[in-house]
């Protein structure tokens, strides 16, 4: 690794104005799990840490009214194995467990994770099915982006060079609503995803038609991809099974599959089509079901 | 520029002064003489660098070591006492749950922070933990059975 200094901002006025000051020689981190990796394949090099485990008032994971808060020290496991993350989005929980290892879930963070903006990441799509919001701080003040516009290509989000990842919102689910995330990979656990795929349905009422949906798929394209011709064929539609199948055959053609190490475009297309399908189904069942 | 680390390994409080660049697996090995921990990949994928940092099961080959700042490390040494093993380390040596070695000090550690957790992990749980460790001797069969079989005894 290159050498570098560690800087540890008390707030985040203070962690903004540093990152105003050094620019790209310096990056923030609070878990390290996935920065410290790139740091040694020597991909990133800054001359500058920014700690930002020293900042009160970052680590919580809170309720507040129709949504969860979580701030972005949190690490992965303590929202996956947290009671009122189970209770009230268990799908956030059991996508969680899908990434890496306790020990890696140990220590980093979900925010890392979204800023990593890896192309594979799990929290990604279901974020954005989940109609999730990202708290943003910057020296210009606070805004709130939606997590379609959040990332811009491989490894790159909309987040300004002085701004940092404060807080994720997340709603609850609505009565007659389910979600679900699943991932294709290579090997049981601990592994990458070829496909994943979040998806989120509402129903008018229990065995209604479909009254909104978003399924997203992570993993096949250098950001999120948004299947809204899929979702078109649904919205208004009682489904059934046939119309499932019917239209999970389109899904592939609204996306161009990368082709890396873990599978072929090809491949990606046709577990592209399992998927969204499965997915459907569970959602399905859990809106009916009224779990989340 | 080195800077203070203050920590805690194996009961023992240490006063290092360390290169923010260094890894906790480095500072365990190369400072402390520690080499029971062992680094496999460097990647954070094969666990034969865990060990537990405030009771949960870490990789130290990602961690910094100043992230460990008045944190208190277990690892593999911390675990017998004089010749007597740790029950977890006895049940591998039993079980056959041993090959090359390697990965063992690894798969000791996280099956360590599981069972402080929780006590009577199902196989799945078991499993779970040690996804993030990987043995290419044994084929987990028996250390999975090794694990297990401390879960049944009274006392650990």
């Amino acid at each position: 690794m290159k050498r570098f200094e560690i800087l540890d901002p008390n707030s985040i006025e203070e962690t903004c104005e540093l990152l105003a000051r050094y620019g790209e020689e310096a990056k923030v981190y609070a878990g390290g799990t996935a920065l410290v990796k790139l740091m040694k394949k020597r991909l990133v090099h800054p001359s500058f840490l920014l700690d930002l485990k020293g900042i009160q008032g970052l680590h919580f994971i809170r309720e507040e009214e129709d949504r969860l808060t979580i701030g972005a020290l949190s690490t992965l496991r303590e929202i996956e194995t947290s009671p009122l993350v189970r209770q009230r989005i268990g799908v956030l929980g059991e996508m969680i467990h899908t990434i890496g290892s306790v020990q890696i879930r140990n220590v980093g963070t979900l925010a890392g994770n979204l800023c990593l903006a890896d192309p594979a990441s799990d929290p990604a799509p279901l974020l954005i099915a989940l109609r999730a919001n990202l708290k943003v701080a910057g020296s210009g003040g606070k805004r709130t982006i939606p997590p379609e516009e959040f990332f811009s290509d491989f490894y790159e989000t909309a987040l300004l060079p002085e701004e940092i990842l404060e807080a994720i919102e997340i709603p609850f689910l609505p009565q007659h609503s389910g979600a679900v995330y699943l991932k294709h990979t290579m090997r049981e656990a601990f592994d990458l995803g070829v496909v994943g795929v979040a998806v989120r349905l509402d129903l008018e009422r229990k065995d209604g038609m479909c009254s909104d949906v978003r399924i997203v798929l992570g993993g096949v394209t250098s950001t999120p991809a948004r299947l809204q011709k899929v979702e078109a064929l649904l919205k208004g539609k009682w489904i059934d099974e046939s119309l499932i199948a019917r239209v999970a055959m389109t899904a592939s053609g609204e996306v161009d599959p990368i082709q890396d190490v873990r599978a072929s475009a090809e491949y990606r297309r046709e577990m592209i089509e399992v998927f969204v399908e499965r997915g459907i189904k569970n959602a399905l069942e859990r809106a009916k079901g009224g779990v989340s | 520029m080195k800077r203070q680390l203050e920590l805690k390994v194996n009961g023992l409080g240490y006063s290092l002064e360390v290169d923010p660049h260094r890894t906790l697996l480095e500072v365990i090995r190369d400072d402390l003489g520690l080499t029971g921990t062992k680094l496999g990949c460097g990647g954070g994928e094969c666990g034969a660098c865990t060990v537990i940092l405030d009771g949960k099961a870490v990789k130290s080959c990602l961690m910094l070591a100043l992230d460990a700042r008045g944190k208190e490390v277990w690892t593999i040494e911390g675990l017998s006492r004089g010749q007597a093993l740790h029950l977890l380390q006895q049940a591998f040596v039993e079980r056959g749950a041993i090959q090359c070695g390697f990965c063992t000090s690894g798969m000791i550690m996280a099956s360590k922070a599981l069972l402080d957790e929780n006590p009577r992990p199902s196989e799945q749980e078991v499993k779970d933990s040690l996804a993030g460790n990987l043995c290419r001797c044994t084929g987990y069969v028996k250390i999975i059975e090794a694990v297990l079989s401390v879960t049944n005894t009274e006392k650990r």
